[in-house]
């Protein structure tokens, strides 16, 4: 399989199971060969800050380590890197002025900046695409 | 012949918006014979047999394909021998060979 999987994503991290289920399909596509675009709108922008840090729970007597709190920056840099492993194209376009309304320019390697005509071209390029809006 | 996947991530009985997935489902196995509705995250809660999900029944009846996420079931303790006749347990693979064969996706 070498198809190429077009993806627009809109949740913010941290608030919808969503980004977790999204991100295992896109995982599994670069399991299967397929080269991968994700375009981030809205509060997407956010999957890849890079000032994201982990925190302890207090509640639950746990530290930082302890609690191992998950990134979404971290998966999607893992998401990244594995694609890169297997010699696949993983183009992440945050969109530009979606980063600006959120002060969001502290992105992880890999991502880069764009707008929602990045969008129309992965789409037109893409074997099919899959919009995931937030509900 | 073109294939149509939807992507339902939403409670049955939570999101009365699952009747237009139903109706949509329904409507395109009518028409394809080619239909599947992958129930994922809080959408599989529908699939358990002692489940009151008459809009899961209506899609089986008509044609539709149900598969559950096995990772969303077992997120929320579904056996499957917890599973309503007609549904199958599935990987997320699915979607993502369905994605690269050419079929439509649609996210709910």
């Amino acid at each position: 399989m070498s198809a190429t999987l077009t993806f627009a994503l809109m949740d913010a991290p941290f608030e919808a199971s969503r980004t977790a289920t999204v991100l295992r399909l896109i995982d599994s596509a670069i399991d299967k060969g397929c080269n991968i675009n994700v375009f981030a709108y809205e509060g997407a922008v956010y999957l890849p800050f890079s000032l994201q840090a982990p925190h302890g729970n207090a509640v639950h007597g746990r530290n930082v380590e302890e609690e191992d709190h998950p990134l979404p920056r971290e998966w999607v840099a893992a998401l990244i890197q594995k694609a890169r492993r297997r010699g696949l194209v993983f183009d992440w376009v945050n969109c530009g002025l979606c980063v600006d309304e959120r002060g969001a320019v502290e992105s992880i390697e890999g991502v880069r900046r764009g707008s929602p005509a990045d969008f129309w071209t992965m789409a037109a390029s893409a074997d099919n695409t899959l919009v995931v809006g937030t509900n | 012949m073109k294939t149509y996947v939807i992507v339902e991530t939403r409670d049955f009985i939570e999101t009365r918006d699952t009747d237009c997935t139903v109706a949509l489902a329904g409507g395109l196995a009518k028409k394809t014979k080619a239909a599947t509705v992958f129930l994922a995250e809080n959408g599989v809660l529908a699939a358990r047999a002692a489940y009151d999900a008459p809009g899961l029944r209506q899609m089986i009846k008509k044609g539709v394909r149900v598969l559950a996420d096995q990772f969303a079931l077992a997120e929320r303790g579904i056996a499957p021998g917890d599973l309503a006749k007609g549904v199958e347990p599935a990987e997320i693979s699915f979607v993502a060979d369905e994605m690269a064969a050419g079929a439509a996706v649609i996210w709910r």
